[in-house]
């Protein structure tokens, strides 16, 4: 049987590492909010360079979170970006993972010695 | 950590608020829509109606649609666009609601065929007809909240009923009067809600109305 330490170790092991990463996470967040998000919103919410928002949005795109739909808006490019059913399995797995971990965490003493 | 978690809590529902803004949530669009429904049904009950104020009456749908899209895209969602994700109530609802009005413009439409013959064929019968048949998709199209039903509704049965030459009685004008205090109240609250949320989410033009909303 394993020890309590052990199962703790485990449980933050088992955390999807694709989207515990901070800007990933806050990516999926924003998706999970709307059906369908231009490029630029995300950009302006999730306070990321344009250079750093593609690269963490190829690497979701590759692991099947969201879907881009690349197209044009006259002569300027339009990225618009969802969130798949996959996706959205991920980040709720994620957030009860990450809510079992809080709760199982013993509460710190806060009084002073 | 827990912190983290509201955190995150608070931004997918600050995107939800957003992304309303692309179908539900009119805000001074609505406001606009409630006053041109009174206003029309007022001008369209106590004025002479000459045929280039009722082109005018007739192109008030028009004029709100058109302000209603330019509103969106450059002032509510001009940080970038965020398309509103339905619930399955909402969804129902924009399909009844659709439905609804479809039979109603057959049955319309019906009707005047009927009684009129060949001359709901030609102008102005045929600007009736048209005006009537547009109806349920401009619904499909533009209508998703219950406000966007009334006023959209009552918009355009007007243009329709102007551009036939008549135009509806007085008493119409506090069916309108209700409706557009209905539309302009939720607006006014949408709009209000929509200065919050671009301070919270740093949206361009954030902090400029700080005081008011204070």
């Amino acid at each position: 049987m394993k020890s309590g330490t052990q199962d703790a170790i485990d449980a933050v092991l088992a955390v999807d590492r694709l989207v515990h990463e901070p800007a990933r996470l806050a990516i999926l967040t924003v998706l999970s909010g709307a059906e369908l998000v231009e490029f630029g919103f995300l950009e302006t919410v999730c306070r990321l360079s344009k250079g750093n928002l593609s690269s963490h949005l190829s690497k979701l795109e590759a692991a099947g979170l969201v879907a881009i739909h690349k197209s044009f808006r006259g002569k300027r490019p339009l990225t618009r970006v969802a969130i798949t059913d996959s996706g959205r399995d991920a980040l709720e797995r994620y957030r009860l993972q990450i809510a079992a971990l809080i709760n199982a965490a013993p509460v710190p003493n806060k009084e002073t010695p | 950590m827990q912190t983290d978690t509201d955190h995150l809590s608070r931004l997918a529902d600050n995107t939800s608020r957003y992304a309303r803004y692309s179908r539900s949530a009119g805000g001074l669009s609505l406001v606009i829509g409630g006053i041109l429904c009174l206003a029309t049904f007022v001008v369209g009950a106590t004025v002479e109606l000459t045929p280039a104020l009722r082109y005018a009456l007739a192109g008030a749908p028009l004029l709100w649609l058109l302000s209603k899209e330019l509103l969106r895209a450059f002032y509510y969602q001009r940080a970038g666009a965020a398309r509103e994700r339905l619930s399955d109530k909402q969804r129902r609802m924009h399909l009844w609601m659709v439905a609804y009005l479809a039979v109603m413009s057959l049955l319309i439409i019906g009707g005047v065929v009927w009684a009129a013959g060949a001359r709901a064929w030609q102008w102005p019968g045929i600007g009736y007809v048209a005006i009537v048949a547009a109806m349920p998709l401009v619904a499909a199209r533009w209508f998703w909240s219950v406000g966007d039903f009334l006023v959209g509704v009552l918009l355009v049965c007007q243009a329709a009923v102007v551009i036939a030459g008549n135009h509806y009685p007085w008493y119409w004008i506090l069916i309108a009067a209700l409706y557009a205090v209905i539309a302009i109240g939720t607006g006014w609250r949408e709009h209000r809600d929509y200065l919050r949320l671009r301070d919270e989410l740093g949206l361009p033009g954030a902090g400029q109305n700080r005081g008011a909303n204070a």
